[in-house]
């Protein structure tokens, strides 16, 4: 009759195995929590950006969101940040589920779980202005980017259709000289422009300018509202 | 599983890690129910189960300092064993379990004594039929229901050998034992059919 424990034993002495090291394991699980924090961080800068893109594109748009064509309020959303933020949380639940407990958990749960806090810990981050800097980043170094994204910048980045935004340098008694958001210097002639920024155009730095386009950089004011 | 038997299993554990020998009183506490458990899971190649067991000992052996002392060591060691089973067949392109008649009898016994709905059958014995309908049930529910009734583990130690979350075990064992019920219930007709035309 066969001794399973003699023989388990025997094999052990004779393969010459030894316990792996508990460290190891610990740090199996401490890099898969990881991978989950991270994803639930990554999730939350895209959902900065979200909010960013739909509150900045309201409140430049010179519209609420409830006034807004369903195309447009749609466009208000880059839809690549939204996808980005779900993509996290997924990956947030395979990060959890591969940890030592992780099983246990249901994944529409942590999924769930995952969005609910990157929402949260999103709308801080875009208190901080994180969503405005990572999207200006990602425009910068990534020009396919703008091509996929109807942010503000890109609606009133439209002088043919009125609408010209960028940053207020300096004025000349009506005049002010203007750094579009592409980089282009223009004229903005302000005469009789109703101006609702807080100070001069120039104190509010960014500025959304509404009006007519009179030639290859000059624009003509109706009016101009700070571009927040 | 009581605090005693975990805080047992985490001392026994413990010695292990400090000495190898003392690892055969792990194998000898539970080679008995992990034998049992493989021979089902292999069914026709149950003749390969202490194989898969002395090799579940050894990897839970080499791995030893991944079991989580707080919890019991049971369903970590079954979980081992369940994988090695399961990669086995896989190896060789096995078919679905196949329980024997006795099990097919002590199953249909313990779903009968636990209100399950199992009073199709007026005769005392007919695990044959039971058999035949568990063989048929997909895999995913047949590995829960086998676990519950005839390993006689609680959902959450199912939970924790199958590495599902304790909610999903529920889920398999309700909609597993409606399957069975079906599938027992068919068997026991074409039985019945076949009586008639003979």
């Amino acid at each position: 009759m066969r001794k399973l424990d003699e023989d388990v034993l025997a094999r052990i002495a004779k393969l010459g195995l030894k316990p792996r090291p508990a460290i190891l394991f610990l740090g199996r699980n401490a890099v898969f929590w990881c991978l989950a924090g991270l994803s639930v961080l990554l999730g939350a800068a895209s959902f900065a950006v979200v909010l960013f893109a739909a509150i900045d594109y309201t409140q430049t748009g010179g519209r609420g969101l409830d006034e807004m064509p369903f195309d447009d309020a749609a466009m208000a959303l880059p839809v690549i940040w939204g996808i980005c933020s779900l993509v996290f949380a997924v990956s947030a639940w395979l990060g959890v589920s591969r940890t030592g407990r992780g099983y246990r958990y249901r994944p529409l749960l942590v999924i769930a779980l995952a969005i609910a806090i990157s929402i949260g810990l999103g709308t801080i981050l875009y208190g901080f202005d994180a969503g405005r800097k990572l999207h200006t980043f990602v425009a910068a170094n990534f020009p396919a980017y703008q091509s996929y994204t109807a942010i503000p910048y890109n609606e009133w980045s439209r002088p043919d259709l009125g609408f010209l935004g960028g940053e207020a340098l300096s004025i000349d008694g009506s005049s002010l000289s203007l750094k579009a958001f592409d980089g282009t210097l223009w004229s903005v002639d302000m005469a009789g422009a109703e101006i609702s920024t807080d100070g001069t155009p120039v104190e509010e730095g960014d500025v959304a300018i509404r009006g007519t386009r009179t030639g290859p950089n000059s624009f003509k004011a109706v009016s101009i509202a700070p571009f927040d | 599983m009581t605090g005693q038997e975990s805080q047992e299993d985490a001392e026994l554990v413990a010695r292990a890690l400090r000495d190898a020998k003392a690892y055969g009183e792990v194998v000898r506490r539970f080679e008995f129910v992990l034998k049992r458990y493989v021979g089902r899971i292999l069914g026709g190649h149950s003749g390969h189960a202490e194989d898969v067991v002395q090799d579940s000992f050894i990897k839970a052996y080499v791995n030893l300092n991944s079991f989580d002392r707080r919890r019991p060591l049971a369903p970590w060691l079954y979980r081992i064993a369940h994988n090695e089973a399961v990669s086995f067949l896989r190896k060789r392109g096995a078919g679905p379990l196949l329980i024997t008649g006795e099990d097919g009898q002590l199953l249909l016994d313990r779903l009968r004594a636990e209100d399950t709905g199992f009073t199709l059958c007026q005769r005392e014995t007919d695990g044959g039929n039971l058999d035949a309908a568990m063989a048929d049930l997909e895999p995913l529910y047949r590995n829960v229901i086998t676990l519950r009734y005839l390993e006689e583990k609680t959902y959450d130690e199912i939970s924790d050998i199958l590495a599902m979350p304790p909610g999903t075990v529920a889920t398999r064992i309700r909609r597993g034992l409606q399957h069975l019920k079906t599938l027992y219930a068919s068997r026991l007709d074409r039985e019945r059919d076949g009586h008639a035309q003979t």
